[in-house]
């Protein structure tokens, strides 16, 4: 048997089928589509427009989001939160009861303490300390929404980066961006309503599935647009086909493939119908939105872009013409802030700060140009890595100088430091106190889940009753430990 | 626990590669070139064909309908058979059954 319907028929169980029936057809009929917010079952999504805005159930503060990851978990010790006190034990054994019961990647033994690694001083009308190392960012940093007591449940990068995108460690769960574009479709219909933009180098951990629709119809995955070359490929027709046979085939293809799932009742076959006409539309929008060549010099300047080459500047200035195209969620990856000190690009007195040179001014230019368009009221960016880095100087193999000219820092899920910025949340915050080390929360912690219950109160969802029935559980983002939302950021 | 197949891609992406890719423009014009050419009988014994080609069965009197109904559109213009062909190799059910 066809393995998606297959899986389709595993999905429906008694239990659903019971409860379905409870009502009559008509609930049938929208429990099929599966989108609820809660008690009163949603507008449903049509499957030959599945992007078509819909409004949350409560006002949303936001409407669109821009995420910047940093692959690999910086070291937010270094940049964002100053530790007095792990200055002066700086080159001190840890004490015991840091160690006790932990588990790292690497670290072995006994490490020694590694106070910050740049000088920092406080900035702005806030006062928040920051360290050398983002000049630029500095400027913005009245802005700022800074969380420092982030946690996940996980302490390497496959799982961390699925529980940061997905809310859940192992693979199959959709991500943000696809709950979200499933959730309220998208500003635009001749674009994707979630795009995915790399720096190039590495890709996540966990692949594609950092950005994939999991159990949601696969219309809502993240499209991932290269930043070289041309950001989509095959744009354009074949030699002989103009947009009127193009329209012609698509028409007849259409009427065929919605011939095959009224036979087979795949509902994937309904998202492929719609992807070909995204495909259509996108031929003419992709290539006007997508060319940062039609900026100003000025505007590629203040980003430091590079056209036509992978570069998170270019990838920044893409976030903002993409979301100010109504693309309702914009996510960037950059790679290699893995800073263990293992080596000259992941050690934190070098390649670390030649990481930190090449995101500082494209971030601190997407605020500006984000305010000055006045994007910023109704837009949220978000600054983060899938965890934090110890305060302990990692010493591979138990050696404390198997790397003498490196220095490194193994991975922290129990701490971290995330910045938001734009609609909805406290600017110049500074939330959450760590211990006198840095290393694990002291007040105020905010899980990963409990941002992803923030992220969307701020969109106008209530995050537990946003679900979708799978397996016999109505699953969420936010899955199904506690999860609140941290009303003190919010504006 | 049942997990199910990890799924398969499903964006607007796949579908301007199926469709305008230079191998997938080869694919259908050497697929429109065996329905023009090689295949023997009448146009709608061609599609057919051309149809369990690219699907492994033969079209229903409907689907068949369709092909030719697109093909009589598009004679004028030229390209036909490959215009046809590139519709068959998109089909949901070639690209996934």
């Amino acid at each position: 048997m066809n393995h998606h319907i297959q899986s389709s028929l595993q999905h429906r169980t008694r239990r659903h089928f019971l409860r379905d029936c409870a009502t009559g057809l008509g609930s049938l009929y929208l429990a099929s589509l599966g989108k609820t917010f809660g008690a009163a079952t949603h507008a449903t999504p049509d499957p030959s427009a599945p992007l078509l805005p819909s409004p949350p159930p409560f006002g949303p503060r936001v409407k669109r989001v821009i995420h910047l990851h940093m692959l690999g978990a910086p070291s937010t010790l270094d940049l964002f939160h100053y530790k007095q006190e792990l200055a002066r034990y700086n080159g001190k054994d840890c004490p015991k009861e840091f160690l006790e019961g932990q588990r790292f990647a690497f670290i072995q033994g006994t490490p020694k303490l590694l106070g910050p690694q740049f000088p920092f001083r406080q900035f702005g009308k806030s006062g928040a300390w920051m360290s050398d190392q983002l000049p630029h960012l500095t400027k913005h940093v009245d802005d700022l929404c800074f969380v420092h007591t982030m946690v996940t449940d996980q302490f390497n990068h496959g799982p961390a980066e699925l529980m940061a995108h997905t809310g859940h460690p192992v693979l199959g769960h959709p991500s943000i961006g696809s709950w979200v574009t499933w959730g309220l479709g998208s500003e635009n219909q001749n674009l994707p309503g979630f795009i995915v933009l790399m720096s190039g180098g590495q890709m996540p951990r966990s692949g594609k599935s950092v950005w994939g629709s999991g159990f949601l119809p696969s219309v809502y995955q993240g499209v991932q647009c290269r930043s070289a070359g041309d950001p989509v490929l095959n744009l354009r027709n074949p030699d002989g086909t103009d947009r009127a046979t193009r329209r012609a085939a698509l028409d007849a293809l259409a009427a065929l493939n919605q011939q095959t799932e009224a036979e087979f009742g795949d509902a994937e076959t309904a998202t492929r119908i719609a992807q070909y006409e995204m495909a259509f539309r996108m031929q003419l929008t992709a290539p006007e939105v997508m060319d940062i060549s039609s900026e100003t010099d000025a505007v590629r300047q203040a980003y430091g872009c590079t056209p036509g080459r992978e570069s998170f500047a270019n990838n920044c200035l893409l976030a903002r013409r993409l979301v100010e195209n109504g693309v309702r969620f914009v996510q960037l990856f950059d790679w290699g802030w893995d800073s263990h000190g293992d080596s000259e690009k992941h050690a934190i007195n070098l390649g670390f700060k030649r990481k930190c040179g090449e995101i500082d001014q494209p971030v601190s230019a997407l605020l500006t140009d984000l305010k000055q368009r006045g994007l910023l009221d109704d837009t949220l960016v978000i600054w983060s890595g899938e965890f934090g880095r110890t305060p302990m100087q990692e010493n591979r193999d138990g050696l404390a100088n198997k790397f003498v000219n490196w220095i490194g820092r193994d991975h922290n899920p129990n701490s971290f430091t995330l910045w938001m910025a734009g609609a909805g949340v406290k600017p110049g915050l500074q939330y959450g106190e760590t211990d006198p080390l840095g290393y694990m929360v002291a007040k105020n912690p905010v899980h990963i889940r409990d941002l992803h219950a923030t992220l969307l109160h701020l969109l106008g969802i209530n995050a537990t009753r946003f679900s979708f029935p799978y397996q016999g559980l109505n699953q969420k983002l936010i899955g199904v430990k506690p999860a609140r939302v941290i009303h003190d950021l919010l504006a | 626990l049942h997990h199910p197949p990890h799924p398969i891609q499903n964006t607007p992406l796949q579908s301007l590669d199926t469709l305008n890719s230079p191998a997938h423009v080869e694919f259908a014009q050497a697929l429109g070139r065996r329905m023009e050419l090689e295949i023997p009988g009448d146009l709608a014994t061609k599609l057919a064909t051309g149809h369990r080609i690219a699907t492994s069965r033969l079209p229903d009197e409907k689907r068949l309908a369709g092909l030719v109904a697109l093909f009589r559109k598009m004679e004028p213009r030229g390209n036909a058979h490959t215009t046809i062909a590139s519709v068959l190799l998109n089909l949901d059910e070639a690209l996934v059954k």
